[in-house]
């Protein structure tokens, strides 16, 4: 029987319409082990994620799960089978407690005679943290939360019907390095409780920490699959992408004269005065955790906010001011946010007006011109490679990876040379994820700049000439990175490290 | 193991949903037409053309209103003013025309269109720059020029308007009274202003996703303003060819205008959550209630029983589409 503890599916196979999503699709997670299931936007996976958790049900084929043959109708049917799924996006309730999220969906269970026992539904939330290790009080609201806190509320929540097999979809899309190592070893604790952990993820770095075997969908096909001791960052983007992939490992050309440079912001109450440079032909990464400030630096840099009392900004020249938004894009920087569905793309429109709207009044006139906007949008299309049926589709209908390149597109129609971006490939595919770093490094040497954040330190080490490592409000360390010097994971993870150590003293004084 | 085979429905499901857009954009207009249909076949009268252009003009004041609504509502802010604007404009078009300019009507109108376009102005700056909410904002507001409305007249009409005033909404042109050639024109360049200039796609960005069109350099509150001071300049040409139609100016015409100016945009098929709609579905959310209400007076329901009537076409049509977006 226990052989045979494992969550399969056989020869699945799902059309929409002419196309089919999933063609003969084998998966196999056993219990006990954690199963990545990769593959770039498109290829399928949250088709078989949907179909092996019932929200979807095949044309063909078959699961099975510990040796029974399963048609599931509703994720109600999935559930009973004991499977559990966590979906990337947040889905909690921010005004209730951790508690009562836990157990909105089986009230019954800790009621009696109709009415809510709060003690029992406490101590049943405490009894599924304190069971796999999570230290977040069931008595407080979601909305005091952190990210990493809250994702780990959802699993928890997941967990309440005590599912043998668990997909986490993206788990750490939103999450910082030091979250992302807490919720890792929460799915390692899993594991030895003897759950089979399917996750998806884009991360490279993760699946080699946590994962036992990897399996990769292209086109709808099964692509392969490694398992552990295969694992290198060569070896999984060729099962996903398909063909071998040469990665940048630091950038091979030199910067040239300074081009921007931010002085004088104070993030926080007494914290020492950022300054930051970026210059021409060069790629600066801003690396810090959560609270450390970058998001602030990032928005002060990109023009998002107004430049704060105190800061100033060197520019072409000169100190100056930015005023916003469109002040700054005048001066030619443009700004990329990295919360793409609030503060990116106006989801409802088509590609090409979003593409064009920072530009409007440079195409001349009050009226809009629908060709010109095309061809710019197909312009743009030749140079990110963005894969859409027309440039009047709706972007919001569009993968990650390629609302983030038609993002980017704004900026190149406008004519920007100063980019500011907020994790340039986050909810972003390997291959498109290769393609945007393929062009912020042309960006660069043909004279433009950027200034970039990332939670991810290959990123940084890939592209970067330079990095600043921020912690509470100020620059702790600067590292120099290049093809010939390239810095290493370790130098990084050190820096990283330093700082959660001096967090994890910071707690035992505050006690 | 025996081979699980399941079954299409899901598919053909999905490839359902891609006939659906031409279905959305027909949905009201189809209505429109089955309600001609039976009414027709109810009542000779109905298809005649004298009662058609007696349609168009019985909804040409709501059109003009809805035109400004639409911009508002798709921008993501809401005016509930319009109504009161519309009553303070038409009021204020007579007063001025009768009592401060002699009779003369030409710069009673000018003043009439300016007050309206001042309270769109007033619902843009406490929206745009203040951050009040556009719904508590511009409902105050219509309170307040609901109440001078009737503090100006005592709450009695103005009556005396000079004949040639009258003549700018009543003259007879190729078979439609002016008015009925005002809220067309009022359509098409509305149409035109939506769909084909820069501030047009700004208000689809701004109503979208105000944080991205922000970013994207957008000015943002100089597109809400312009928005409801629109919605100022459609509710102010409202109530100045109100007055020229009944040659008076009266307080208290429009208290429901609001209300059924906004749902003609909804029942149209424009999101009242923003940065959706166009103006020919607010034209054919108009033209639905028009049908509607005149067919029940064709029919000579009772007053009261044609309020329970048209309440209730606006819930089926509304949650007919509602179910319809769901599947």
């Amino acid at each position: 029987m226990n052989s045979s503890a494992a969550l399969v599916a056989e020869q699945v196979t799902k059309a929409f319409g002419d196309a089919l999503a999933l063609k003969s699709v084998n998966f196999t997670c056993n219990a006990g082990e954690v199963h990545a299931l990769l593959g770039e936007n498109g290829a399928g996976k949250s088709t078989l994620v949907k179909i092996l958790t019932g929200a979807m049900m095949p044309d063909a084929g078959k699961i099975v799960v510990n040796g029974r043959s399963h048609n599931f109708r509703s994720p109600l049917e999935a559930q009973a089978a004991g499977i559990g799924v966590v979906y990337q996006d947040f889905q909690l309730f921010p005004r209730l407690t951790v508690a009562e999220n836990i157990c909105a969906a089986s009230v019954g269970d800790v009621s009696r005679a109709g009415f809510l026992s709060r003690r029992r539904m406490n101590e049943k939330a405490e009894g599924i943290l304190e069971n796999f290790g999570i230290d977040v009080d069931p008595r407080r609201e979601v909305r005091t939360l952190d990210a990493a806190e809250r994702k780990l509320v959802e699993i928890s929540r997941a967990l309440q019907s005590d599912p043998q097999y668990l997909f986490l979809d993206e788990p750490t899309a939103a999450l910082e390095p030091k979250e992302t190592h807490r919720l890792l070893s929460m799915i390692d604790r899993l594991r030895e409780h003897g759950k089979g952990i399917i996750l998806v993820t884009h991360r490279l770095q993760e699946i080699s920490e946590v994962a036992n075997r990897a399996t990769a969908l292209r086109d709808g096909e099964y692509a392969g699959t490694l398992s552990r001791d295969q694992f290198s960052r060569e070896a999984l983007s060729e099962l996903v992408v398909g063909r071998s992939v040469e990665q940048h490992r630091g950038p091979s050309h030199a910067p040239g004269e300074v081009r921007m440079r931010l002085r004088g912001l104070r993030v926080r109450e007494g914290s020492t005065e950022i300054d930051i440079s970026v210059c021409e032909r060069e790629l600066v990464a801003v690396v810090g955790l959560i609270g450390s400030g970058v998001p602030n630096i990032m928005k002060v840099a990109g023009g998002a906010v107004a430049t704060p009392k105190g800061a100033s900004i060197y520019l072409d020249g000169a100190d100056l001011e930015l005023h916003g938004p469109a002040d700054a894009q005048s001066r030619g920087i443009g700004f990329v946010s990295d919360d793409r569905k609030g503060q990116g793309i106006v989801a409802k429109r088509s590609a090409a007006e979003n593409i064009a709207l920072p530009s409007l009044s440079r195409f001349g006139g009050p009226f809009v011109h629908r060709e010109a906007f095309r061809k710019a949008a197909d312009n743009c299309q030749s140079t990110f490679d963005i894969r859409w049926s027309s440039p009047d589709q709706a972007v919001g209908s569009l993968s990650g990876g390629n609302q983030q390149k038609v993002v980017l597109s704004r900026w190149q129609v406008r004519g920007s040379t100063l980019l500011v971006i907020q994790e340039p490939s986050q909810g972003v595919d390997i291959g498109a994820r290769l393609q945007i770093h393929e062009y912020l490094v042309e960006f660069a040497k043909s004279g433009g700049a950027v200034l970039f954040s990332s939670s991810d330190l290959d990123e940084v080490r890939d592209i970067a000439h330079r990095i600043y490592v921020i912690h509470s409000g100020e620059v702790v360390a600067e590292f120099v990175n290049s093809s010939d010097h390239p810095v290493t994971r370790g130098q990084l993870a050190q820096a990283m490290a330093a700082m959660i150590d001096s967090d994890e003293k910071q707690g035992v004084y505050n006690d | 193991m025996t081979e699980v085979r399941l079954d299409t429905t899901a598919i053909d499901r999905s490839s359902r949903r891609k006939l659906r857009v031409p279905f959305d954009a027909a949905f009201v207009p189809s209505i429109i037409i089955i309600l001609l249909v039976i009414l027709s076949v109810a009542s000779p009268v109905f298809l005649s053309s004298r009662n058609l252009a007696q349609i168009l003009l019985q909804i040409s004041t709501l059109g003009i209103a809805a035109v400004g609504a639409t911009f508002v509502i798709i921008s993501g802010d809401l005016d509930l003013s319009i109504g009161a604007n519309v009553a303070v404009s038409g009021v204020i078009t007579a007063i001025a025309t009768m009592n401060w300019f002699g009779g003369n009507w030409v710069l009673g109108v000018a003043l009439g269109i300016g007050c309206g376009v001042f309270i769109g102005l007033v619902n843009g700056f406490l929206s745009a720059i203040l951050r009040v909410p556009a719904f508590i904002a511009t409902l105050g507001v219509g309170v307040i020029a609901g109440g001078l409305a009737l503090w100006l007249t005592n709450g009695l009409t103005v009556s005396g308007l000079p004949e040639d005033f009258a003549a700018l909404a009543t003259t007879n042109f190729l078979g439609l009274q002016t008015l009925v050639w005002f809220m067309l024109a009022t359509f098409l360049i509305g149409g035109i202003v939506l769909h084909f200039t820069n501030h047009g796609l700004r208000t689809f960005a701004v109503g979208g996703n105000r944080e991205a069109a922000f970013l994207s350099g957008v000015p943002v509150s100089r597109v809400r303003i312009t928005n409801f001071a629109i919605a100022g300049l459609c509710a102010g040409l409202a109530g100045v060819l109100l007055t020229a139609r009944v040659q008076a100016g009266q307080p208290s015409i429009s208290t429901t205008l609001t209300l059924y100016a906004t749902a003609a945009v909804i029942l149209g098929g424009t999101s009242l959550l923003g940065g959706e709609g166009s103006m020919l579905r607010t034209f054919f959310g108009v033209l639905l209630i028009g049908v509607v209400q005149n067919g029940l007076d064709i029919l000579r329901v009772d007053y009261a029983l044609k309020e329970v009537a048209v309440g209730t076409v606006f819930v089926l049509a509304a949650a007919s589409e509602a179910l319809r977006r769901r599947r």
